[in-house]
């Protein structure tokens, strides 16, 4: 119960120190011209970015707090972990790195949580109970966190949408967590919710600041770890569906791993409006984010709001899942 | 009737996570405990391989059924 008490005000400091880091930061940005233009704006107005680095520090700050607290080397390959997918994220962001080049360094994020073997191979499934994947369970943790955090990174299409989506994809970890008894996990999804929230704050419609790659990757990779790290893959695996989907729809039509910036026909367009409308062009690739407009024009407050929605569900059929799980 | 886009969507979420859980229960119930086609390392070996291209295929083939299922909501609603 102390260390809850511990953990609620720790994860109270990430909100704080994030809040105020991006408000720093987007003064800071806009004073030194790291802006990019907002396309799905009429007036094509400049945005600060990236918020990765403040996002960093409000929740490496309790991890590093943790670890020297409790000599628990969770906390540590956690931060590790997150650590380095940050660093590609902001290499990536001040200087473009392919998409197979960005992909496969993220691999790297993985190591940490295999070198200091914080996993547990006996997954947990729905009915069946626990299962044994002593010699698979390794390649997948190596195949989560590039998957996970590159998922998030594509999902990055709208004002609010990553930060949305980060925020509720928390729950799928917190509750099974709380189901399970796994109390001493219990700040992994706190600090993703609590940072997520701060920075949701200033990346909604109309965002004052994006997250940029190193913002949606470490998101991703906290998210990831954490699913490995607490035993709740499946319930997050469930939770990141439409993320999955999103990131294999993308694949599928171009048949590769590309940068977001290097696609030639864009999956939404502006109207005179300033509505979104879902491209009608076979060349444009089939995002989620192409799928959702197509009801007709909406603002993109609607659109991100859509993308949301859709997880919120996702997130309460992983939240019934781990209820089956339970029982 | 015609069913909003985002209904499609949810829909897809849905059949997304019922047929994820039959694909895992497929491979771990059925994939997973098969016996091996013989005693020797050989057979064992055989198994091993053919387990891992059995899950292969039932997971390629989750993924198949999940573009014939993008491909039918934008036939339906983006491309129309």
């Amino acid at each position: 119960m102390e260390l809850l008490y511990l953990f609620v005000i720790l994860s109270g400091i990430c909100f704080i120190t994030t809040l105020f880091l991006i408000i720093l930061s987007i003064w800071f940005l806009k004073k030194k011209n790291f802006l990019v233009v907002d396309y799905h704006k009429l007036d094509k107005r400049l945005v600060p970015k990236p918020a990765g680095p403040a996002i960093f520090v409000g929740i490496a700050l309790p991890l590093a707090f943790l670890f020297f607290y409790t000599s628990n080397v969770e906390y540590f390959a956690i931060l590790l972990s997150v650590f380095i997918v940050f660093l590609i994220g902001v290499v990536d962001d001040f200087k473009v790195l392919s998409g197979n080049m960005k992909t496969g360094l993220t691999i790297l994020g993985a190591l940490p949580i295999l070198f200091f073997r914080v996993y547990n191979p006996h997954l947990l499934f729905p009915i069946l109970g626990l299962t044994r994947l002593t010699i698979v369970y390794p390649l997948i943790v190596l195949l989560a966190i590039p998957i996970i955090a590159n998922a998030m990174n594509m999902i990055d299409v709208y004002n609010g949408t990553v930060s949305g989506v980060a925020l509720v994809l928390s729950f799928s970890q917190l509750i099974p967590i709380l189901l399970y008894g796994k109390q001493g996990d219990v700040i992994f999804p706190l600090l993703l919710m609590s940072s997520s929230f701060a920075f949701y704050l200033f990346n909604r419609y109309p965002s004052k600041i994006f997250a940029g790659d190193s913002g949606s990757l470490l998101l991703g990779s906290l998210f990831g770890a954490t699913a490995i790290v607490s035993g709740t893959e499946i319930p997050s695996l469930i939770a990141f569906v439409p993320a999955i989907l999103n990131g294999f729809y993308i694949l599928a039509s171009v048949k590769k791993f590309i940068e977001h910036r290097s696609i030639k026909e864009r999956p939404v367009q502006l109207n005179e409006d300033g509505l979104l409308v879902a491209s009608k062009h076979k060349e444009a690739p089939m995002t989620l984010a192409r799928l959702i407009v197509a009801d007709g024009p909406m603002s993109e407050k609607e659109a991100s709001s859509k993308i949301i929605l859709l997880f919120v569900y996702s997130v309460a059929l992983a939240i019934l899942t781990s209820f089956l799980m339970r029982g | 009737m015609k069913l909003k886009n985002f209904t499609y969507l949810i829909l897809l979420v849905t059949f997304s996570w019922i047929s994820l859980l039959f694909l895992t229960y497929l491979i771990l119930i059925l994939i997973v405990p098969f016996p091996p086609l013989s005693n020797d390392s050989l057979g064992s070996v055989m198994t091993s391989v053919l387990k891992v291209i059995l899950s292969f295929g039932f997971f390629a083939a989750w993924l198949g059924s999940l573009i014939v299922f993008r491909n039918y909501i934008a036939k339906k609603n983006v491309l129309k």
